[in-house]
């Protein structure tokens, strides 16, 4: 399907939420069932989908947090976090 | 998912214009006391929407039916 490149980066930053979600319910989850073996392995392989998605996201859109370290375009581009368009206008 | 209504006592002191009607809601959680395990999960995408992994959670309420 042909997105545009604004469609395109919401549809990522939609997964990204999405993931980290599941991470946060399995999280919760795990807390109130921590001897369950299943819960507990889906709950490591949502933290690494979430990464890993992450990860993408911060390869084309650049950092996300903080802790994200910058790709190379990001640094070549002069990647000025304090200039427009604000994460929330993109 | 218990949807209920109850009328609060208007008063010609009330500082603001009344609410006739409030509206509430009680979730399945509240009637469980231990979520039971492997219970049917949907995909990530769906319990981003509905606010859980898990649909015998979901209470369905939303915000169009502006329950206060």
């Amino acid at each position: 399907m042909n997105l545009s490149a604004f469609e395109e980066e919401r549809e990522m930053m939609l997964r990204v939420q999405e993931a980290d979600f599941v991470v946060v319910e399995l999280t919760l989850y795990t807390n109130t069932h921590p001897d369950e073996p299943e819960a507990l392995e889906q709950w490591r392989e949502a933290i690494k989908k979430a990464a890993q998605i992450r990860r993408q996201y911060e390869n084309r859109y650049g950092p996300l947090s903080l802790l994200s370290i910058p790709s190379e375009e990001a640094i070549e581009m002069g990647w000025r976090w304090n200039q427009a368009p604000w994460p929330w206008q993109r | 998912m218990y949807r209920g209504s109850y009328r609060p006592y208007v008063s010609p002191l009330d500082p603001c214009p009344p609410m006739r009607v409030k509206k509430f809601v009680l979730p399945p959680p509240i009637f469980m006391d231990f979520q039971p395990p492997d219970l049917e999960q949907v995909s990530p995408r769906e319990a981003l929407m509905i606010g859980t992994l898990w649909p015998l959670l979901a209470d369905e309420f939303y915000r169009e039916e502006g329950i206060s």
